[in-house]
């Protein structure tokens, strides 16, 4: 296996982690929802597990993307999904000041909230991070 | 600055019912204006406690119901638009939704200390989701796939005559009505999560054997299920002469239908009936 000549950079921190980095641009968010819907597939969720990781990657996308000013410095949205035995975790992370902090009272918010486990939003740095954890019901996979 | 948010679902970080600037509000936009949403929960949260010291069955109760209700119906509808949807799907989601709501109205406790639409949303959403559950998930997507498959099929063939062409995703989706997401996913579904490899080549012994998946691609989605040629080759051996030779044209060499019509002098109609049958009874040999 080549993986073995792989600069650090390119390696990935586990097997099982995809990472996707998207451009600021509500058009490519189409690219996380198919990525999500066949990692929901692969760990074996339900069909309506599998819309709703594909309902709450695009709300924590429309977080950033819809947020005013954000995207005009050419900034991508990163998405990192991992997982083991017992859970799903999707970190949506992007360069943001942090002033760019996610509305709790809308509707993107409070449907996150409904959808996943656990939800947490994190500025530091410069970046804002959403994490959201999805607790896998079924054995299969 | 520095700032975490977090949030599980049952509890909501939501301004209590005694409004008053939230520290966390005022953390999180520091120069700006009071968020128009304040406004608006402060005053559902007085018309629910007015409704609340009125006993059940008061005309004035149910007015005020009434209008927490209409006040929320463009939110409901908000919510089930991002479940997408088409056509009367859309229209039953947004029904659901509405009961949803007005459980959510009739159950909620002001003095609990949470906001409205924290307590309403997964309740609203929990609707939908039953409502898929129940109704139409499990019959509904698949069924939606099935048939936006069969319908692309046909387009597909109609535009690459019409276009001298191979079309578009666009012009595909365009066609059938669908977003091109959902084109795409339906020609994903034909081919994902099965085990048979389909992009083995059919002719081994031809450089450029085409691949299984291009026969199959845009004939039944359901097909690769029982292409699995070792499972294939009993049912293959029950079918009559004429339907095997068919089926080797269209899926083995790549015919059309209109090209297999011509050489057994049927209509390209008569195929497709023909085809259809005879893809029918190989399921049912696979069940």
């Amino acid at each position: 296996m080549q993986q073995e000549n792989y600069p650090e950079s390119y390696r990935l921190p586990r097997p099982s982690t995809v990472v996707l980095a998207i451009p600021a641009d509500r058009e490519q968010v189409v690219l996380v929802r198919s990525v999500a819907g066949h990692i929901a597939a692969r760990l074996g969720m339900s069909v309506a597990e599998l819309a709703d990781l594909r309902l709450a990657v695009d709300e924590a996308c429309g977080l950033f993307l819809l947020a005013p000013g954000f995207g005009t410095a050419g900034e991508t949205v990163e998405c990192r999904f991992e997982h083991d035995a017992s859970s799903l975790t999707v970190l949506v992370s992007a360069a943001a000041p942090a002033s760019l902090q996610p509305d709790v009272d809308d509707i993107g918010w409070l449907m996150l909230s409904a959808l996943v486990d656990e939800l947490t939003w994190k500025s530091e740095q410069g970046v804002a991070r959403l994490t959201m954890v999805k607790h896998l019901s079924g054995q299969g996979g | 600055m520095d700032g975490t948010v977090t949030a599980r679902p049952e509890t909501d970080p939501e301004e209590s019912p005694d409004e008053g600037p939230d520290e966390q509000d005022a953390d999180r936009q520091p120069a700006g204006p009071v968020s128009p949403h304040a406004e608006r929960r402060a005053e559902t949260m007085r018309v629910f406690h007015r409704m609340h010291k009125l006993p059940p069955g008061d005309p004035e109760r149910e007015r005020l119901r009434a209008e927490v209700i209409e006040d929320h119906m463009a939110y409901a509808r908000r919510i089930a638009a991002r479940y997408g949807g088409h056509g009367e799907v859309v229209e039953d989601f947004v029904q659901v939704a509405y009961l949803g709501l007005v459980k959510a109205v009739d159950n909620f406790d002001p003095g609990h200390g949470t906001g409205f639409l924290g307590y309403a949303t997964p309740m609203i959403m929990g609707e939908i989701k039953r409502y898929f559950r129940d109704a139409t998930w499990d019959v509904h997507v698949p069924r939606r796939m099935q048939e936006l498959s069969s319908a692309l099929r046909k387009v597909t063939e109609a535009l690459t005559q019409e276009l001298g062409r191979s079309p578009s995703v666009a012009e595909l989706a365009e066609k059938v009505r669908a977003t091109p997401e959902e084109v795409i996913e339906a020609m994903d579904a034909a081919s994902a999560y099965t085990t048979a490899s389909l992009d083995r080549p059919v002719r081994v012994d031809s450089a450029e054997g085409a691949s299984l998946a291009e026969f199959v691609g845009d004939e039944d989605p359901r097909f690769e299920a029982v292409v699995n040629r070792e499972v294939l080759k009993p049912l293959l051996a029950r079918l009559g002469e004429r339907d095997k030779r068919i089926l080797m044209m269209r899926f083995f060499r790549g015919m059309t239908q209109s090209q297999i019509g011509e050489e057994l002098h049927v209509s390209q109609m008569q195929v497709s009936r023909l085809l259809t049958r005879i893809l029918e009874e190989l399921r049912a040999g696979f069940d």
